[in-house]
């Protein structure tokens, strides 16, 4: 049981990892049929894993309504939610029987009735609502306390008003005398986007990526044991 | 209360008030204000309208409905851009609540340009497994895609008689809320040498930069201002042939004007009344 816990993980891994890094370095018929098989496993494993976390989210929240934990309430919103959910959405059952006019994968059926009027407008509005907090939040805490966040006050100015309309209206026209803009928000905004913010994230990505071949390189060897869970 | 007290003490209902009312307001009565595309975004048009009837195209619906305000218009003007060009999409979502929000799209301009399911374009839908789904459309998109959106087997489609795999496709296009665009750039376009263009959230556009000056991708249109811009290059040139009028994107440009505004307005005047109070402190201090 040991062996299949810890030591198998990272058999399979050092075999699979090493076989899909060395099949780049190998162009021929063969590998690319072997990594399309392998990705048909993958498929497969991560409809598995979907599976699993289903699974898990009914547990998480059955455990909550059973055992009545605080905000049971919305764990039943949940559960009914999901149920009415899938129900709708897996069953090919012709629903005009409860005044839908399509079925189960017609965009006049329930399910898409229920994405499109409750899912869309819940997830958007709380999308939304991210406006009003930063615009408070930024009325309370974006204060110029040092030479850092003073610039980046300034830039975070320049670019929102440069990247809207009304910046271009006052960047190319409004501010133009002697054909110099005398507001270039529009031209200091692409300069900040193209120079020091693409700067920046040339070394943010350069760093992840090392990172992450670092990463892979250490779960392949078996140093990295944290994917197993339980700690190293 | 004097000014500085106020504005420093400023309930945040009111900021919300103006916040609702600044959004609100434009969207009623509009101030059309114009819009001049950039060479990000125009670089995503003009790959696209360069394509010759027939070609095909893949584009990835990767967002969900928090992002639907900005990148939904950016689906629906690139499939009315595809139809107007006789362009055949391939149209896929990678994110689980995707394609509700792209059977939308589709079906609406389908109908709109009489186009027919599996010959002029194919929904694909979603599959779960992102880089899984990706390299095995690099093989095959009917082994990886079965059937379609809707139930169909797609390896009889006419669509995919003469383009069946990720190298058949004349250009790829991501429309992302989240970080699938450097996926598709590594595992699809780059080896497989098809020019690709991104589309996400503002939030997200910086991160892109560097993908973009590296060529590693022709545009980017960037939020909804990148919608629009798109929005406003489709109708300037297709506009008036077949009758696409300016989208969601171009009507929402207003009202973001006016919050950006008022965000800015708001941080400087707040910082003025931040800097007299810590002078008027130091004063209380001195005389203490």
């Amino acid at each position: 049981m040991q062996f299949l816990k810890r030591q198998w993980p990272i058999i399979v891994a050092f075999i699979f990892g090493i076989v899909m890094w060395a099949k780049y370095y190998i162009p021929t018929e063969e590998s690319q049929t072997l990594q399309d098989e392998f990705m048909r496993w993958s498929r497969i494993l991560f409809g598995f894993a979907a599976m699993l976390g289903l699974l898990s989210l009914l547990h998480h929240h059955w455990s909550k309504i059973k055992f009545k934990r605080p905000g049971f309430g919305f764990s039943v919103v949940t559960l009914v939610a999901f149920v009415v959910m899938g129900l709708t959405g897996l069953l090919p059952v012709d629903w005009h029987f409860l005044g839908f006019a399509g079925q189960y994968r017609d965009s006049t059926g329930p399910h898409m009735y229920m994405f499109e009027y409750m899912f869309v407008p819940m997830q958007a509005t709380m999308f939304s609502v991210l406006a009003f907090f930063i615009a408070s939040a930024a009325f309370r805490a974006f204060r110029a306390r040092s030479i850092e966040a003073t610039a980046l006050l300034v830039a975070g100015c320049v670019i929102m008003i440069g990247r809207v309309p009304v910046g271009d209206l006052i960047s190319f026209d409004a501010s133009v005398v002697n054909g110099y803009s005398l507001l270039p928000f529009s031209q200091l905004t692409d300069w900040l986007l193209n120079i020091p913010n693409a700067a920046a994230q040339r070394g943010i990505l350069l760093g992840v990526m090392l990172s992450q071949i670092a990463i892979s390189v250490r779960i392949i060897f078996g140093i990295e044991r944290t994917y197993m869970g339980g700690g190293d | 209360m004097d000014f500085v007290k106020l504005i420093l003490n400023l309930d945040r209902r009111i900021i919300y008030t103006i916040v609702a009312l600044l959004v609100v307001i434009p969207l009623i009565w509009p101030l059309s204000l114009p819009i001049r595309p950039t060479p990000e975004v125009t670089g995503v048009f003009d790959e696209i309208d360069r394509l010759q009837p027939g070609d095909h195209i893949m584009i990835s619906a990767d967002f969900d409905p928090a992002s639907k305000p900005e990148l939904l218009p950016m689906l629906d003007a690139i499939l009315a851009h595809c139809f107007a060009r006789g362009v055949k999409p391939h149209v896929l979502t990678l994110w689980p609540s995707g394609p509700g929000l792209a059977q939308q799209a589709i079906e609406r301009q389908a109908k709109k340009f009489d186009k027919v399911s599996g010959e002029d374009f194919c929904f694909l839908g979603f599959r779960y497994g992102t880089v899984a789904v990706v390299l095995g459309m690099v093989s095959s998109i009917p082994d990886t895609f079965t059937t379609d959106f809707y139930g169909k087997a797609t390896k009889s489609m006419p669509i995919y008689q003469d383009a069946n795999r990720v190298a058949d496709m004349s250009y790829i296009m991501d429309i992302a809320a989240g970080a699938t665009v450097e996926m598709w750039v590594m595992y699809a376009a780059e080896p497989q040498g098809v020019p690709i263009g991104a589309s996400c959230t503002a939030v997200s556009a910086t991160g892109y930069y560097p993908l973009l000056q590296a060529n590693q991708i022709t545009g980017l249109a960037g939020g909804m201002k990148g919608s629009a811009e798109y929005e406003t290059l489709l109708v300037g040139k297709y506009g008036e042939a077949h009758n696409i009028p300016p989208g969601d994107a171009t009507k929402g440009m207003d009202a973001q004007s006016a919050v950006h505004i008022f965000i800015v307005l708001a941080i400087i005047v707040a910082n003025i009344c931040y800097f007299i109070s810590l002078k008027r402190e130091d004063e209380e201090r001195r005389k203490a």
